[in-house]
């Protein structure tokens, strides 16, 4: 069970980056303020930030391309950095898309945004969101993985094409993940790298909730593979 | 020149479970053969410049809208260049989701009693040591050869391989390469058969 108590609430804006250690036992609500909210996430032990999120082995071990509630999030240490506690989206998540860049921005979107033009209303990218959000921890490039992204979801057609879901969140609509690490968790909120069109992605509501600690019955739901998972996490902390 | 066994400038057999390193020039062909078919074969591709530049499978499925491997894939590294461009494979459908074996996911897929066996990211921590990089630079790789089907509700599962003994796969680099190769040694799955065995990497002058 988490807390109802809150140590942190704010609002992450159209287009802007955001980064925070969220400590283990705590739990972040990510919520839609409008109906066109597309996060993506990059997220690291904080301890050892070579440790990260690795989508491959979390599909792979949960025998899913695709995410949702009561599925975990792992490193290639066989931790799990977050569990995916609440899903009221019915799995707008995504791991297969990857995150914008400067191109793909000004050849999906119409209007030339730069920041002559707009000043901070300019199209941002996620490479630079993410680039300048993870630089502030001495990290850079090398630092970039396959991202998680949050509120879009591509299908897989025919067993082989991508395509982005044309569902969104509805407003109000939230995702909240649980911290089994502490984990330094990098957002970018830009539209997800296959979305075309209108540059307008919502502002999302951040609430932290204080930490907990774990207790057998918060693991029932989950799989013998994400059970184990919590165990040799629980080792590390040992 | 025609592209005849004996103009190759390298041709060596990777024994099962082994890692290897090596750098394909600008312009090179780069062939891996499947010797006797159903292995998987874990690769990683770098800008021998500046290995934070690196294969990513996210850009490289995004751009030609497929999650498979084949003939045509051009390979797109994370600064959102073309690093190599594949154009020959007798197989098809190499694998971009499944990512590679570790001690620890092993841990956790098949049981914790697992975390002694040999695995693929032992064999690329190897590599990285070796090299002076930092597993920071280990991310998902491509399993040529290996099948993972995506159903329509997103199931996954790595399933037999579709590989027969002599099929391979084969790209022409478009800058500097630095490539990393686990030849599996997963012995809990079907990726390679349960049974681990060797490849053949070839490469010519273009």
């Amino acid at each position: 069970m988490r807390s109802e108590k809150i140590v942190l609430n704010e609002t992450l804006y159209s287009s802007v980056k955001w980064s925070k250690i969220i400590k283990r036992g705590q739990s972040i609500k990510l919520k839609a303020l409008g109906e066109n909210a597309s996060l993506s996430a990059m997220f690291y032990n904080a301890s050892n930030v070579s440790e990260r999120f690795n989508s491959a082995d979390t599909v792979k071990i949960q025998w899913n391309a695709f995410l949702g509630k009561e599925k975990v999030l792992f490193s290639e240490m066989g931790r799990v950095l977050f569990s995916i506690s609440k899903d009221s989206t019915d799995g707008l998540l995504d791991t297969l898309g990857g995150i914008s860049n400067p191109r793909l921005i000004k050849e999906n979107f119409e209007g030339d945004a730069t920041f002559e033009s707009c000043r901070n209303g300019y199209f941002k990218s996620d490479r630079e969101n993410f680039l300048i959000e993870l630089g502030k921890y001495g990290m850079g490039k090398k630092d970039m993985i396959p991202a998680l992204n949050l509120f879009r979801k591509v299908d897989v057609k025919e067993g082989s094409l991508l395509e982005l879901n044309p569902r969104c969140a509805k407003k109000g609509d939230f995702i909240e993940l649980t911290a089994h690490m502490d984990v330094l968790l990098v957002l970018s909120n830009t539209p997800h790298a296959m979305d075309k069109g209108e540059y307008n992605p919502s502002d999302v509501e951040i609430t932290i909730f204080d930490a907990v600690e774990f207790k057998n019955e918060d693991y029932t739901n989950y799989s013998d593979e994400a059970k184990r998972g919590f165990k040799n996490t629980n080792r590390y902390f040992a | 020149m025609t592209k005849k066994i004996e103009n190759t400038i390298y041709n060596e057999k990777l024994k099962s479970g082994l890692p290897w390193s090596g750098v394909i020039k600008k312009g090179q062909r780069f062939r891996i053969v499947d010797l006797e078919g159903c292995q998987a074969v874990d690769t990683l591709f770098y800008n021998n410049d500046d290995f934070s530049e690196k294969y990513s499978p996210t850009d490289t499925i995004r751009e030609q809208g497929s999650i498979f491997i084949t003939t045509g894939t051009k390979l797109i590294s994370s600064d959102d260049n073309v690093m190599m461009e594949v154009v020959e494979d007798t197989c098809g459908n190499h694998d971009t989701l499944g990512g590679h074996c570790s001690a620890e996911s092993n841990s956790v897929r098949f049981g914790l009693d697992k975390r002694y066996m040999h695995s693929c990211r032992d064999n690329y921590l190897t590599l990285v040591g070796e090299l002076e990089m930092s597993p920071k630079d280990i991310s998902n790789n491509i399993n040529f050869f290996m099948n993972v089907p995506v159903e329509e509700n997103g199931h996954l599962a790595i399933v037999d391989g579709i590989s027969n003994p002599g099929d391979y796969v084969e790209m022409v680099a478009k800058m500097d390469t630095l490539v990393l190769i686990s030849n599996c040694p997963q012995l809990n799955n079907p990726c390679n058969g349960y049974n681990p065995t060797p490849i053949q990497i070839l490469i010519w002058e273009n």
